[in-house]
């Protein structure tokens, strides 16, 4: 990779420094500097994203194989590319009902695509993970205390949980008590995530805090 | 005492944010030294390349990740890459996000350079490739065909590595960083559909969603979050980014629990005084 020059790093590192300092100060109160930050990154996402989508979906796909006298069945292309304008007329509301053509592909498509393999790897492949034997003995007889807890504890872990989303009963009784543990679980699920997510915020605001210190400041090694 | 937890309830969100600013920065100058503990997951990944032959199958990094989270990403990208350039495994390297491929030249460029790796045969960087589940789907019939030019344009016959592969059955591990469900495409659509072993490097938002595929096989490893890349780095014994934060990470936790504590214990004690009203204003 061609290094950018010297000066050219320098001012890189001092913009992304000032507009690092322009989006944290909506801490404070809302307020101009923070607007031009905001929209700044509206923009610039907004133009890259297109340029990105029309040289990596659009040229290669649709232009390139129309300029290409040897493509075969050219005139295939005609379809995608309809699809594709019909898709924009949800632009004017009078005739944004032709975009549901369109829609009505991709979700087929889409569909299609996806349920045969989402139905092996996050049903079948997850059903069968907790498919786990409750027998605490190895096959020398040695009683197996942690692996049968774990089993245990995700057996019921699965039931209680389904059993809490299962409506179509009151939940009294043994569903009653097997629905409390179940969002007993769901909570410390509800518990995990939000500690990760606190994690996840914390750490970047230590990557910017790294980055000022360390490439704008260089007060850090 | 009541009086004290009804200024606590009404204090001003942003001296909030001073202390979590100063828990942040503060650590930085005085490192507290504390221990990074290496969780299973991590150790997963770490394992399997430290097992792998060099001049076996190569692993296939994908970089899945934007600017947005490459302050977890990237550290974690990069002590990857450390580790497998460190024992001579080859690296091939896609990008499957459109923001992502500047990061992925980024760590792949400045970590060949630290371990003199040649481009076209110790590593190869396909770029860019549109389409989740299309590119992953597509590159288990045919590498060749899913990037048929490399990041700089050449075109795959003359880049010796990438040249080998042919799909999924061509690479060791398919190690994504990724700061979306990138992941879970690879999940469906690459080891479920090929077999092929899939490990994820993920920010810790969306670590906990990773564990079920965890626990039943289908990942063979998990990095989360800025403190999964820190116990990577660890492992590999070359403390940098991430490491450096986990005294701030740990310091900030601290004042954000002590925070809930005492936030509770003040509606605990305010609240016969109070009939209930709230006292805390949003600012």
């Amino acid at each position: 990779m061609e290094a950018w020059p010297q000066g050219m790093q320098t001012l890189s590192v001092w913009i992304a420094a000032i507009l690092t300092f322009f989006i944290y100060s909506f801490l404070y109160k809302d307020n101009p500097l923070y607007k031009f930050a905001e929209y700044l990154v509206v923009g610039v996402s907004a133009g890259y994203y297109t340029v990105i989508f029309y040289f990596n979906y659009i040229y290669p796909n649709l232009i390139d194989p129309m300029k290409d006298p040897t493509y075969p069945h050219k005139w295939t292309l005609i379809v995608p590319m309809l699809l594709g304008f019909m898709l924009l007329t949800r632009i004017v509301k009078k005739y944004a009902w032709i975009s549901r053509f369109s829609l009505a592909v991709y979700l087929g498509a889409g569909a299609g695509l996806a349920i045969p393999r989402e139905m092996e790897a996050k049903i079948l492949a997850q059903v069968h993970a907790t498919m786990l034997s409750l027998w605490p003995f190895a096959a020398d007889g040695s009683f197996q205390f942690w692996p049968f807890v774990t089993s245990l504890f995700m057996t019921v872990g699965v039931f209680s949980t389904l059993a809490y989303f299962f409506f179509s009963k009151e939940h009294r009784g043994v569903l009653g008590g097997m629905s409390k543990i179940g969002i007993t679980f769901i909570m410390v699920g509800f518990g995990a995530t939000f500690g990760y997510t606190v994690m996840g915020r914390v750490s970047l605001l230590i990557g910017r805090v790294t980055f000022l210190l360390k490439d704008w400041l260089h007060v850090l090694d | 005492m009541v009086e004290f937890f009804e200024r606590i309830l009404r204090l001003d969100r942003r001296w909030i944010f001073v202390a979590i600013f100063v828990g942040t920065v503060v650590p930085f100058f005085f490192p507290l030294g504390l221990p990074v503990k290496v969780t299973t997951e991590v150790k997963m990944i770490y394992d399997f390349i430290e097992e792998l032959d060099p001049d076996g199958k190569p692993i296939l990094m994908s970089f899945d990740y934007d600017p947005a989270p490459s302050a977890e990403c990237h550290p974690m990208a990069i002590a990857l890459l450390r580790h497998m350039f460190r024992r001579d495994i080859k690296v091939i390297a896609v990008c499957l996000h459109p923001a992502g491929p500047a990061l992925g030249l980024d760590a792949l460029a400045s970590v060949a350079a630290e371990y003199d790796k040649e481009y076209g045969t110790d590593y190869a960087y396909m770029g860019y490739g549109a389409g989740f589940a299309y590119m992953m789907a597509k590159m288990g019939e045919s590498f060749p065909e899913s990037f048929p030019v490399d990041y700089y344009g050449t075109p795959i016959e003359e880049v010796p590595l990438a040249n080998q592969i042919k799909n999924y059955d061509s690479v060791a591990m398919v190690l994504t960083v990724a700061g979306n469900r990138a992941y879970e495409y690879y999940i469906s659509f690459a080891q479920a559909k090929f077999g092929v072993k899939v490990a994820a490097g993920l920010t810790a938002v969306m670590a906990s969603d990773a564990y079920p595929y965890l626990d039943a096989g289908q990942l063979s490893g998990l990095i989360g979050g800025l403190k999964g890349a820190a116990e990577y780095e660890n492992l590999i014994g070359h403390n940098d980014r991430a490491f450096i934060g986990m005294d701030a990470q740990s310091v900030t936790h601290v004042i954000i629990v002590l925070f809930i504590i005492l936030g509770n214990i003040a509606h605990y004690v305010t609240r016969g005084k109070t009939g209930g009203a709230r006292l805390t204003k949003r600012r």
